[in-house]
C-alpha cells in the first residue's frame, strides 16, 4: 500500500480523450491519448481521484461534481491537473465527464484493469463479479511525484476522498 | 490532390518547407470520409499549399508526436513548424486558415 511520503508509481499507462467542444463531436472521431505519469508528475501538483465506475452513484453525497464546481479553488492552491480515473474505457469516462458538465478543466482517464489502484493497494471490495475489477473510491495528492495526501473511503458516502478534504490538505 | 505519407522520414521531408497542410485521418472515421472530397477540391484551388494525409493507424508514432486525439485533425506547417490547427471536419475553418496563410 502506498502511503504519504512514498513516490507515486509512474509505470501504469493511463489514457484519456481530451475534451472538445460539443459541436465537434459530430465532426470528429476521438481516440484516447496517454496521460504519462512519468512526464506529468515531476515538478507539478496532481490530484488523482478514483471512482469505482463512470456514472456510479454515491449514496448520500456528490463526489466528482464537487471537484468540477471547485476547480478554481484547486488551481488557486497550485494544482496543475485533477485527474478522475475509473476502470471504464476512456470513451465511457469522457462521456461521463461531459454528462457531469465538465469541459477541459478535469481529465477523465482510464485506469486499465485497475492497474494503478492495484499498485496503490486500493481495490474496491464487495463488487458484483460481473462488474470486473474496480478501484476503490479515493483521492491522492501528488506533489513533484511524492504522495502528500491519501484519502480512501471505507464505507459509502464521500468524506476523505472528497473535494473539501483534498482542498484542506493542499 | 492530397498525397498520402507512408513513413516518418517521408513526413519530416514533406513538412520541411513551404506551407503544408496535413490531414490526420482514420479509415474507420466517418467525418474523415465526409471531408475528403472537400480537401481534394481545396488542393486544386490553393496551389500555394501542399496537401498531405496521414493514416493515424499506419503512422501511429507520427500521430502520437502531435498528440492527435480526434480525427480528422488538420495541422498547418510553415517551414517545418506547426502554425495552425483545425480539429474536426470543418470545411469553413480549413478554408479560412488556408486563406490566412497564403
Amino acid at each position: 500500500m502506498v502511503q504519504v511520503g512514498d513516490k507515486f508509481p509512474t509505470d501504469v499507462a493511463l489514457t484519456y480523450i481530451p475534451w472538445t467542444p460539443e459541436n465537434s463531436g459530430v465532426l470528429a472521431c476521438a481516440i484516447p491519448i496517454p496521460y504519462d505519469l512519468s512526464k506529468k508528475l515531476p515538478g507539478r501538483t496532481v490530484v488523482i481521484v478514483s471512482a469505482p465506475g463512470a456514472f456510479t452513484p454515491t449514496c448520500t453525497a456528490n463526489h466528482i461534481p464537487v471537484f468540477i464546481e471547485k476547480i478554481d479553488e484547486f488551481k488557486k492552491k497550485g494544482v496543475d491537473d485533477v485527474v478522475v480515473i475509473t476502470t471504464d474505457t476512456p470513451f465511457a469516462n469522457a462521456a461521463w465527464g461531459k454528462a457531469l458538465g465538465a469541459k477541459d478543466e478535469i481529465i477523465f482517464a482510464n485506469d486499465p484493469l485497475a492497474a494503478l489502484s492495484k499498485e496503490l493497494g486500493y481495490l474496491k471490495s464487495e463488487v458484483p463479479a460481473s462488474f470486473g475489477i474496480r478501484g476503490a473510491r479515493y483521492a491522492v495528492v501528488v506533489k513533484d511525484g511524492v504522495v502528500s495526501y491519501f484519502g480512501v473511503e471505507t464505507s459509502s458516502g464521500v468524506t476523505v476522498s472528497g473535494a473539501d478534504a483534498v482542498l484542506e490538505a493542499l | 490532390m492530397v498525397q498520402e505519407i507512408n513513413s516518418a522520414e517521408e513526413f519530416d521531408k514533406a513538412i520541411a518547407s513551404g506551407v503544408v497542410l496535413v490531414d490526420f485521418f482514420a479509415t474507420w472515421c466517418g467525418p474523415c470520409k465526409m471531408i475528403a472530397p472537400v480537401l481534394d477540391k481545396f488542393s486544386k484551388e490553393y496551389e500555394q499549399v501542399t496537401f498531405y494525409k496521414v493514416d493515424v493507424d499506419k503512422l501511429s508514432e507520427v500521430a502520437a508526436r502531435f498528440e492527435i486525439s480526434a480525427m480528422p485533425t488538420f495541422l498547418f506547417f510553415q517551414n517545418g513548424e506547426v502554425v495552425s490547427k483545425v480539429t474536426g471536419a470543418n470545411a469553413a475553418a480549413i478554408k479560412q486558415t488556408i486563406t490566412k496563410l497564403i
